[in-house]
């Protein structure tokens, strides 16, 4: 019996064991990388290592701002560019005319929120961005304030990144089936055509050429944007640029709140826009906010790596977002500009912190593609106003 | 059953030792389970509700503010309370904010079974709705604002 009962237990400890070694075996190690001053940040998971910091961040030191007496926090969601977007207002509301002031800013940036989205949406058919992708090659188009601002920061990023941002990639986009349908494929055979992708690559080769102007005399404030006139022919169709400006309209959107946030006089709380791009004010208790980033391969979004953040904006782009896998391969909805194929250069998620969120948001897409070396000389020489983190399998 | 084996089976005690030692940790596993869910609850009253259809966030109300909500939602306020009809390509669920009681209930819906209607009233953090053919979830406003820590 006690034989019996031993040779049970002993069974029991060893499948037990095995499981844990076999979990152990399976447990992926992933690297990061990052200009963050030492101390400065946390990585939270053990799961991943620090694989190198990068020099070159001149460290500019911000004052905390004090501990607000009285302050409550109230919280607001709005919902814009399919994807939720959170809103905390830290402030003492039970001074005279809080509430009125309270109102109409949440009011603000819903307006804003939903002006935004109408100028860059793909598929409202009157959007600026839709206006440019209907128009013929080498047609001028009349787009808001806001399109022509976007467009600007798009441009200047394209430049500032040899191309590695990219808003033309539209139709390989599509063809990777990322379009609003999500209609990915469930196999090899069911893959875009590589000379098809190429010539899509190609026409966005020439985003450069997009031609913006501010109207004069009669066309006194108003916005142009001229469509490049080269064209492709692919599955018998001629076809000419079309724009996603998706990777840099919730940056766009950060930047506007935060002026919002002055214009009402909020100095506490935080605009987190579906988790892509993010304002963060003061936090009221005191101190800076925790600002976890999630890690790209937790099911619970449980963060990689932790760092105080106050008084500025952030982005992060990720292949974790929209993604599927065929033969264990990972296609996500970041297109390389160089191969015009999905990213799959082991940079997992990459976030930068500091300066316009609009322009962050359209770095962290550049990142995903420049792979770890480039990556890595990028953010030493070229981002030295900006703090920036990436991981790697 | 051969016969032998019907000797040994007569034979055989009740329980043995090692049946003991996992029916007692299953009894101990189940009174843990009971206490660690009837004592953690969060019993407080509602301060809101939130309402979700598949995972994406539709409306959100905080008793003493303004809603906010998606565009396409019946939204109807009056005094007492708040009547939010939703209605998705699978059909509709007809939502019951009470302002004075803080209670919210499904009222109406189309879906087979009308399991949601007959859901108890969200009267207490511990509680939610679920309507399973919609993929439409109610769960209580619960918000920690003066949290520091942020996940991006």
């Amino acid at each position: 019996m006690a034989m019996k009962l031993f040779t049970k237990v002993t069974s029991f400890a060893v499948a037990g064991c095995a499981a844990l070694l076999c979990a152990g075996c399976n447990a992926k190690t992933y690297s990061v990388y990052t200009n963050m001053p030492e101390g400065s940040f946390e990585i939270s998971d053990s799961n991943y290592v620090l694989g190198g910091t990068i020099a070159g961040y001149a460290s500019d030191e911000k004052e905390t701002l004090p501990a607000a007496e009285n302050f409550t926090s109230r919280r607001r969601l709005y919902y814009s560019m399919t994807t939720d977007a959170e809103l905390v207002v830290s402030a003492d509301f039970s001074a005279e005319g809080a509430d009125e002031n309270y109102t109409a800013f949440v009011s603000a940036v819903g307006s804003a929120l939903t002006e935004i989205d109408k100028a860059l949406s793909t598929t409202v058919v009157n959007s600026d961005v839709s206006k440019f992708n209907q128009a013929a090659a080498g047609a001028t188009v009349e787009i808001s304030e806001i399109g022509y601002n976007v467009l600007t920061t798009a441009k200047t990023v394209y430049e500032y990144t040899d191309g590695y941002y990219n808003p033309a990639l539209y139709y390989n986009v599509l063809a990777y089936g990322f379009g609003s349908a999500h209609d990915y494929p469930e196999n090899e055979s069911e893959l875009p055509d590589e000379q098809i992708i190429a010539g899509y690559t190609e026409l966005a080769q020439h985003f450069g050429d997009v031609q913006l102007s501010k109207g004069e005399g009669e066309n006194e404030g108003k916005y142009f944007v001229e469509k490049p006139l080269y064209t492709v022919e692919a599955e018998g169709e001629t076809l000419a640029m079309k724009l996603d400006l998706g990777g840099i309209g919730k940056g766009y959107a950060v930047d506007c709140v935060d002026r919002l946030f002055d214009e009402y006089g909020y100095e506490y709380g935080y605009f987190n826009f579906g988790s892509s791009s993010m304002l963060v004010k003061g936090f009221s208790a005191g101190g800076a906010y925790n600002v976890g980033l999630a890690g790209p391969r937790s099911p619970m979004r449980e963060p990689y790596i932790y760092t105080k953040i106050q008084g500025e904006k952030l982005s992060t782009s990720g292949d974790n977002e929209q993604f599927y896998k065929i033969g264990g391969v990972r296609y996500c909805h970041i297109i390389d500009p160089t191969t015009g194929k999905p990213v799959q250069t082991g940079i997992m998620s990459v976030t930068v912190i500091g300066g316009s969120a609009a322009e962050d948001d359209a770095l962290t897409t550049a990142i995903m593609a420049m792979g770890k070396e480039r990556a890595v000389e990028f953010i030493e020489k070229k981002l030295t106003d900006r703090k920036a983190a990436f991981c790697c399998e | 059953m051969s016969l032998k084996k019907v000797k040994q089976v007569k034979q055989d005690k009740g329980f043995r030792l090692f049946d003991l030692i996992i029916y007692g940790a299953a009894v101990v596993l189940v009174a843990v389970l009971f206490i660690v869910i009837f004592t953690t609850q969060n019993k407080d009253p509602i301060s809101g509700v939130r309402i979700y259809v598949s995972a994406e966030v539709v409306f959100e109300y905080e008793f003493g503010g303004q809603p906010s909500y998606k565009d396409g939602l019946e939204v109807k306020e009056d005094a007492e309370g708040l009547t939010v009809t939703v209605r998705g390509d699978k059909g509709y669920n007809v939502v019951y904010i009470d302002k004075q009681a803080k209670t919210v209930k499904v009222t109406d819906a189309d879906c087979r079974g009308k399991q949601c209607v007959y859901f108890a009233a969200i009267d207490d953090n511990s509680k939610l709705i679920y309507c399973s053919p919609h993929a439409l979830r109610i769960e209580p406003l619960i918000n920690d604002f003066n949290n520091p820590d942020i996940i991006m």
